[in-house]
């Protein structure tokens, strides 16, 4: 159901658009988009609407996020904060640096693992332990 | 579309994992704990078997993201009543076969109600105009989905459609994981769709108030690689932050043209999700102005003559409102893959397709896959 | 917990391919008719739930099988419901090792009222399949109901084939090789799209085709080094390899990026959320071969029409028995067989 899929605008007219989704072709309303969407437009299709207009310069510039996101997890030291903002150019301003950081809590390192098995009854092991499970 | 094979790049993700395990084991604790709040973002880890490679010392819990899931028992009540009383229910698929308190949709499909699956509004809308017949949509789904449902009703719907509305609405359920004794969560990943809608600058009064970071994320899989690396980083600098990982969709903003439409049509209401308690404005109701087109006003729903029955004691052992609320996993629960299976499922997490307990059976949260590589 | 016994009616998803409809013919009718304390040696029968059964006569066997087809609507893009019947009883023949059909019957039931001119149609559809594979229609019956006592059209197809060697669905050892004759989906997906009415401009048509002399190609090639076969109908390829695996003894890991995929089935599958590997295919075999075979199968594969889009797709293992492993490329990940109605009814 949360089946938001992006798919290429090859007609469109007031209310609505033909959008090709990998070769598939598909009518999409346009009563949600906040933008006006032509012909080569890139857009974010949900349950039969079209709920984004995805201008398609920033499919490059995720990328790009995501490329400067691993040249700066490879740098051995923190990340400075000129970089973080470069990074966060969509977001930035959410930063609160003012109060102290939530208190966390250490959690012993856990004892060696078991060898892996391959069947476990209904086990989580393999997957992600839900929080309230301990080691 | 070449675009979204991008996102696809199994060399960029070898990368992203390799930075998400560094940034793992920088964090100074074990284990991290993340919860995400979204079926499709569990949907997407799932299909690509991302968690064989995540770092084991990573949880990455889904919460209560599945709108099918959350769906309360009286609801589905209320679409079965109108089942049986003759009136032609149509609902995405997912949610016929919904345990109710006495049954589900595909029960009442089975003595002879009339049941449709739609995969949008849009096409209730045109079953609604190819019969003589009352049609009520059961319209279920987050914010998202919602709008839709919204523009279709200010578009103005056929005379004989109306909408049994039990669209939910997530923001405030992170609240309520937040608040959680239980709790070991120390960071939300966001719904990417949601948040196209409603922009990521909802997520700032919460992270003030918490001080956990929310980390917005797109659903292939670079985007949830490269949302998981960025939160985990946020958490290690214990930074209280909302960053934007999905900007080709959302913006600070959001959507305002469907934001608009959404609370013209919908007000949120404090509401049970299933077996999370009380929701403060979690569920989405139809305003007064629009009782022309409100199944609850237009019928009279009996749902008292569903229960003749008392639940089952199995129903009693499922702890799907653990499950969803990330306190359990699957593995937990004594029913799972015994007596609650897809096909004959207890609660709703073992039905929705974006149901944890159904996704773990679907596709395996039993055997550990880390190292399996096709030779081939 | 058994679902069947304890419920008191057969629903839908009891007919879908699934794992419902295998737990019903396991607890209902081998009961009925797999009751000898021994099998006669020579006779392949309902308990080894293969696509067919055999009779072993002289130094042949005589294999035959038998398939109801109720697919709804009965005309689809690519093929129809008599083109259907004749293929799947053809087909079945040739996954036990019978690619020569000696003769097939046909049963109808028709419902009251279902006009002449659609009867026409699909008779002489399964007259050209007939003629395109070589096989005859040697009897049949013929029944009508009444209005609403039945939807349609109801065919059912018997075929009988001789073959010096049976091929089972469940020879795999590990390190065998998984080839999948031609592309995944089609069928499923195209009937889906119709019976849903889902508004798509997409080019999806069944694949549905008698593959006899393929397989026979196929045989001759391998000569010997074919160790398991099953054709991936309903269920689609997860049940089908979920059965292999099971009933082999091994697991099986298979590699998402060399599975055949029409675009047009791929994009309607990202669109609707339903995996290839779980829609039905009429058209197309699951062969194990052992791995110094498996290159003169897939080029004898590759050299007919139907074969084109033939490929390795995975490996036996021997571990995670039982189990169908998909490598995607950024992980692993169990394929669990699909449950009973996930998919609508579609043949």
């Amino acid at each position: 159901m949360c089946l938001g899929v992006p798919g290429l605008v090859i007609d469109a007219d007031e209310l609505t658009a033909l959008v090709d989704f990998w070769g598939v072709r598909r009518r999409v309303r346009l009563d949600l988009v906040d933008e006006p969407v032509a012909v080569g437009d890139y857009v974010l299709n949900h349950v039969g609407f079209a709920i984004r207009r995805i201008p398609p310069e920033d499919v490059h510039t995720t990328l790009d996020m995501y490329e400067q996101l691993l040249k700066d997890a490879n740098r051995d030291d923190l990340m400075t904060a000129d970089v973080r903002s470069e990074i966060e150019a969509g977001s930035a301003d959410a930063r609160l640096k003012d109060t102290p950081p939530r208190t966390v809590r250490a959690v012993e390192a856990p004892s060696p693992r078991a060898p892996a098995d391959t069947v476990e009854n209904g086990g989580a092991r393999g997957f992600s332990r839900a929080a309230g499970a301990d080691d | 579309m070449t675009n979204a094979l991008e996102f696809r790049d199994p060399h960029r993700a070898a990368d992203l994992n390799a930075a998400l395990a560094r940034a793992t084991a920088q964090v100074g604790h074990a284990p991290v704990s993340l919860m995400h709040v979204c079926g499709s973002h569990e949907q997407a880890i799932a299909k690509f078997g991302l968690r064989a490679t995540f770092p084991r010392d990573l949880n990455v819990i889904m919460g209560p993201g599945c709108p099918v899931c959350i769906t309360d028992q009286p609801e589905i009540d209320e679409a079965v009543a109108l089942a049986l009383k003759g009136v032609r229910v149509a609902t995405y698929g997912d949610m016929v076969r919904v345990p109710g308190t006495a049954g589900s949709l595909a029960d009442a499909q089975a003595r002879g109600a009339h049941v449709d699956t739609v995969y949008s509004v849009a096409q209730a809308i045109d079953l609604a105009r190819r019969t003589a017949e009352e049609v009520v949509f059961f319209a279920t789904g987050f914010e998202t989905t919602a709008v839709a449902t919204a523009a279709v009703i200010l578009a103005g719907l056929p005379g004989n459609l109306s909408i049994l509305s039990a669209h939910k609405y997530i923001p405030p359920v992170m609240e309520i994981v937040a608040e959680m004794p239980d709790t070991r969560v120390e960071g939300f990943l966001a719904a990417g769709h949601a948040a196209t809608i409603t922009g990521w600058g909802i997520f700032e009064p919460f992270v003030r108030r918490y001080g956990l970071p929310v980390v917005v994320a797109g659903f292939e899989p670079l985007d949830i690689l490269a949302a998981l690396v960025r939160l985990v980083e946020l958490v290690r600098g214990r930074e209280r932050a909302v960053v934007n990982m999905f900007p080709r969709c959302v913006t600070r903003d959001g959507n305002l043209n469907a934001q608009r439409q959404l609370w013209r049509v919908f007000r949120p209401i404090g509401g049970r999700w299933r077996g999370i308690a009380h929701v403060p404005n979690g569920n989405l109701r139809l305003r007064d102005e629009w009782a022309e087109v409100d199944a609850r006003r237009r019928f009279t729903i009996d749902v008292a003559s569903l229960w003749t029955q008392a639940p089952s004691t199995l129903v009693r052992q499922c702890i799907c409102g653990n499950i969803m609320a990330g306190i359990a996993s699957p593995g937990d629960c004594p029913l799972f893959a015994t007596e609650c299976v897809p096909d004959a499922p207890v609660g709703a997490c073992m039905v929705s397709s974006e149901g944890t307990c159904r996704i773990w059976h679907q596709y395996g949260g039993v055997p550990n896959l880390r190292g399996a590589a096709c030779p081939l | 917990m058994s679902v069947v016994a304890s419920g008191d009616r057969i629903l839908l998803k009891h007919g879908s391919g699934g794992r419902a409809m295998r737990r019903l013919i396991e607890e209902s009718f081998l009961r009925a008719f797999a009751t000898e304390p021994e099998i006669p040696a020579g006779v392949i029968g309902v308990a080894a739930m293969d696509d067919g059964g055999a009779v072993h006569i002289g130094d042949r066997w005589l294999v035959m099988t038998t398939d109801s087809h109720v697919v709804q609507p009965l005309f689809f893009p690519g093929g129809d419901i008599g083109r259907l019947a004749v293929s799947g009883t053809v087909n079945d023949l040739a996954m036990m090792g019978a690619t020569d059909v000696l003769g097939l019957t046909c049963s109808v039931i028709i419902e009251d009222g279902f006009p002449r001119a659609d009867l026409e149609r699909v008779l002489e559809s399964m007259r050209r399949t007939c003629l395109e594979t070589s096989a005859i229609v040697l009897t049949g019956d013929t029944k009508v109901m009444g209005k609403g006592d039945i939807d349609g059209l109801v065919i059912n197809t018997t075929g009988v084939a001789l073959t010096s060697h049976v091929v089972r669905d469940r020879g795999l050892r590990p390190g065998d090789r998984i080839i999948v004759t031609g592309t995944i989906g089609d069928h499923g997906m195209a009937v889906m799209a119709m019976r849903h009415g889902l508004d798509l401009d997409a080019d999806l048509r069944s694949d549905v085709a008698p593959i006899n002399a393929l397989i026979r190609l196929a045989l001759n090639a391998a000569d010997g080094g074919i160790t398991a076969m099953k054709d991936p109908t309903r269920g689609g390829v997860a049940t089908a390899l979920h059965e292999m695996a099971a009933k082999s003894g091994v697991g099986i890991l298979v590699d998402e990026a060399s599975l055949p995929v029409r675009d047009a089935v791929r994009g309607v599958s990202e669109l609707v959320g339903i995996d290839p590997l779980l829609v039905a295919n009429e058209g197309k075999a699951l062969i194990g071969v052992r791995a110094e075979a498996a290159p003169r199968v897939l080029a004898a594969l590759r050299s007919h029409p139907l074969g084109a889009d033939a490929a390795v797709i995975g490996v036996c293992t021997d571990d995670r028995i039982g189990m169908l492993i998909l490598d995607t490329g950024f992980g692993c990940r169990l394929v669990a067989e699909p449950e009973g109605d996930l998919l609508p009814r579609i043949c």
